[in-house]
């Protein structure tokens, strides 16, 4: 089924759709977005991953037509955009708090823009009719968005972005106002209906879990670049650098010594064959929680001095274990289904550390 | 114990009713009181019920004049001060820190200083030999001084000048509402400048001038000051009038009737305006 082709497989053939290139924007001297490059294929979504102050608003903003990129084109369907108002740019947003019209009833907001595309009363009350059947808002057309909960005022913004049939969705952490429960069941749903109609869709998002559940791609972005651009998968399984490594998931990171023979010591008593070839000196070490290990006796890698166990949390799924290992506290996270299969680990128990030292990943030390 | 309870919050009006029953409340049922006396050319004012008072100052033609003077400077007054106001609330809402603190202060700067001060400085100002006419006559615009002062105009203007601030500042409120992504839903929804204004702007920034507007309109009615000293006789308003009737004519029940017609208007006028509103945006009152 098409809905739920993730692998991007439909979208490979169509015509780009937005093209971004070389975009560049500072403020005050400040770089905010730095030579990003951007293709985005007609029903792709696109997730722009960063920390706050990354750059990711200001390039939404740009595609929006809410700023003006200092350098470089933005392009729509082939026509660059750059000098295009933000009201006839046909790109519409999902703001992050949904910025509803407060004196407009639900049903005035979401045909807002059609008012303003002077669509005739009876085509604005279809498509809003449509609108609220589709996000499921029927029977409350007629109250206002202080009557709504946080989850209906999401709806109604994206019905109202949705209704003016746009060149493309722009979703400005667009669920970061809604509770866990509910922002994952939203993400579900917009997912599913953002494929459904192939709408294509730039996504910001400080939340990687928001990001992995919407988009076919993820773009990381980094004091205003985009460090690395790929498929959820890609991104995360092979990170570009050690800073996109520690962004996504729990990592640990340990400084250690990579000598002349090519072994990484960490710790003492802990070292193993480096899995790539750097600079000899010290190197930092960063692994994901998840691809350590815990023995109770010493392993190939890690044969003396053991850490100690010194919390265990339980988080349902998995379990969190946190160790201390010389200067260090590891963190470890674990399927729920091996801890319940092992004897219990107790608090203050010394445990060997073991991991593929493939799963580490090395750069030289400042 | 449970009636202790339910009346507990009344207990904190307790000092606002100290102070507003016997100066505001007593005085205003005594004036009421009097409306319906007998003024009496040698007995001053007799406790015969009548309503001579209403019934004179409702069909003579200088009372009814009075009264709509007073209307038509309360329009004047509240008009010209919205159209003033609404920029710069605008301009208030949408700036912050110290440009922000700098226009807060000069809008508060008018209230801190005393209306008698306002207007000798409106005097100094626009006297026949005031600072304008002088400017005037020197630049060569005009031959003779323009007269302002213990006219129309003058008394305008420092009306303008005294209730600027009660304009502004609910409008500043309603127009905080407006913020920066509701301006740019509208945009990125199609909505060019002119569109946003007229569809969300003013609609938003509604209730703020409906409130605006009321103080302003019941300040004008009820000014004494301005058109004692900027005003002229020849356009009477109510407030002199009515002082006038109690003092130098000894008139109470009169003036009292006067007071009372007052009182009922703005209190008819606050009611009707904020009916339209609820129905005009009733979004405001969720």
């Amino acid at each position: 089924m098409a809905v739920f082709d993730r692998s991007g497989s439909g979208v490979d053939e169509a015509p780009p759709e937005l093209v971004l290139d070389n975009i560049c924007k500072s403020f005050d001297g400040h770089v905010a977005v730095d030579r990003c490059d951007l293709v985005l294929k007609r029903g792709e979504i696109v997730a722009l991953l960063g920390a706050s102050g990354c750059g990711k608003s200001t390039l939404l903003n740009m595609i929006a037509g809410f700023e003006d990129p200092d350098y470089g084109t933005i392009s729509l369907h082939g026509r660059v955009i750059n000098a295009i108002p933000p009201y006839r740019r046909n790109v519409a947003m999902v703001f992050q708090h949904y910025a509803m019209f407060p004196h407009l009833t639900v049903a005035d907001n979401i045909g807002y823009g059609l008012t303003a595309r002077r669509l005739s009363r009876a085509e604005i009350a279809a498509r809003v009719d449509e609108m609220i059947a589709l996000l499921q808002l029927e029977g409350l057309g007629k109250r206002y968005p202080a009557q709504l909960s946080g989850g209906q005022r999401q709806r109604v913004a994206v019905a109202r972005a949705l209704a003016v049939r746009p060149d493309m969705l722009l979703l400005d952490e667009a669920f970061s106002a809604l509770d866990r429960n509910l922002r994952e069941d939203m993400q579900l749903e917009l997912s599913l209906l953002l494929r459904r109609l192939k709408v294509t869709t730039v996504l910001v998002t400080h939340d990687q879990r928001e990001a992995f559940a919407l988009a076919d791609r993820i773009a990381i972005m980094e004091l205003g670049r985009i460090a690395q651009i790929g498929t959820p998968e890609d991104v995360y399984r092979k990170p570009g650098s050690s800073s996109v490594l520690r962004f996504l998931g729990t990592t640990n990171r340990f400084t250690g010594n990579l000598s002349d023979s090519n072994e990484v010591s960490i710790a003492p008593g802990l070292a193993f064959a480096a899995p790539a070839r750097i600079r000899t000196g010290a190197v930092l070490v960063d692994i994901r929680a998840e691809d350590i290990a815990v023995s109770r006796e010493p392993t190939a890698l890690h044969r003396t001095a053991p850490a100690q166990l010194v919390l265990r949390t339980f988080l349902g799924s998995q379990e969190r274990l946190v160790l201390k290992l010389d200067t260090y506290q590891v963190v470890i996270d674990r399927p729920a289904q091996v801890a319940l299969h092992q004897e219990k680990l107790v608090i203050g128990q010394p445990v060997y550390l073991e991991f593929d030292p493939a799963s580490c990943r090395l750069s030289a030390a400042e | 114990m449970q009636w202790r309870t339910r009346m507990a919050p009344w207990f904190w009006l307790t000092p606002a009713g100290a102070l507003l029953i016997p100066f505001f409340v007593i005085p205003v049922l005594i004036t009421a009181r009097n409306s319906v006396y007998r003024d009496d050319p040698m007995g001053f004012l007799v406790p015969a019920f009548t309503f001579a008072g209403y019934a004179r100052v409702l069909s003579d033609s200088y009372y009814l004049g009075v009264f709509g003077n007073t209307l038509v400077a309360a329009a004047i007054v509240s008009l010209v001060t919205l159209l003033v106001a609404y920029p710069f609330a605008w301009l208030l809402a949408r700036s912050s820190g110290s440009s922000r603190g700098f226009l807060l202060w000069v809008v508060y700067l008018p209230i801190y200083v005393s209306v008698i001060m306002r207007v000798f400085g409106w005097m100094v100002l626009i006297a026949d030999s005031g600072m304008v006419n002088q400017a005037l006559l020197k630049l060569g615009l005009i031959h003779h001084p323009v007269r302002m002062i213990n006219e129309i105009s003058g008394m305008i203007i420092g009306m303008i000048h005294r209730y600027l601030p009660l304009m502004i500042l609910p409008l500043m409120t309603s127009l905080q509402k407006v913020d920066d992504s509701i301006m740019r839903a509208s945009s990125n929804l199609g909505g060019g400048q002119w569109f946003t204004w007229w569809r969300v702007v003013m609609p938003i920034s509604l209730p703020g001038a409906v409130a605006g507007t009321q103080l302003v309109f019941a300040g004008v009615l009820s000014d004494y000051v301005i058109p004692t000293l900027l005003g002229t006789t020849k356009f009477q308003l109510l407030a002199p009038a009515i002082y006038y009737e109690a003092t130098t004519n000894a008139a109470w029940a009169l003036s009292g009737a006067m007071a009372t017609i007052v009182i009922v208007a703005v209190a008819a006028f606050l009611i009707t305006a904020n009916l339209i509103l609820k129905r005009v945006a009733p979004w405001a009152s969720i």
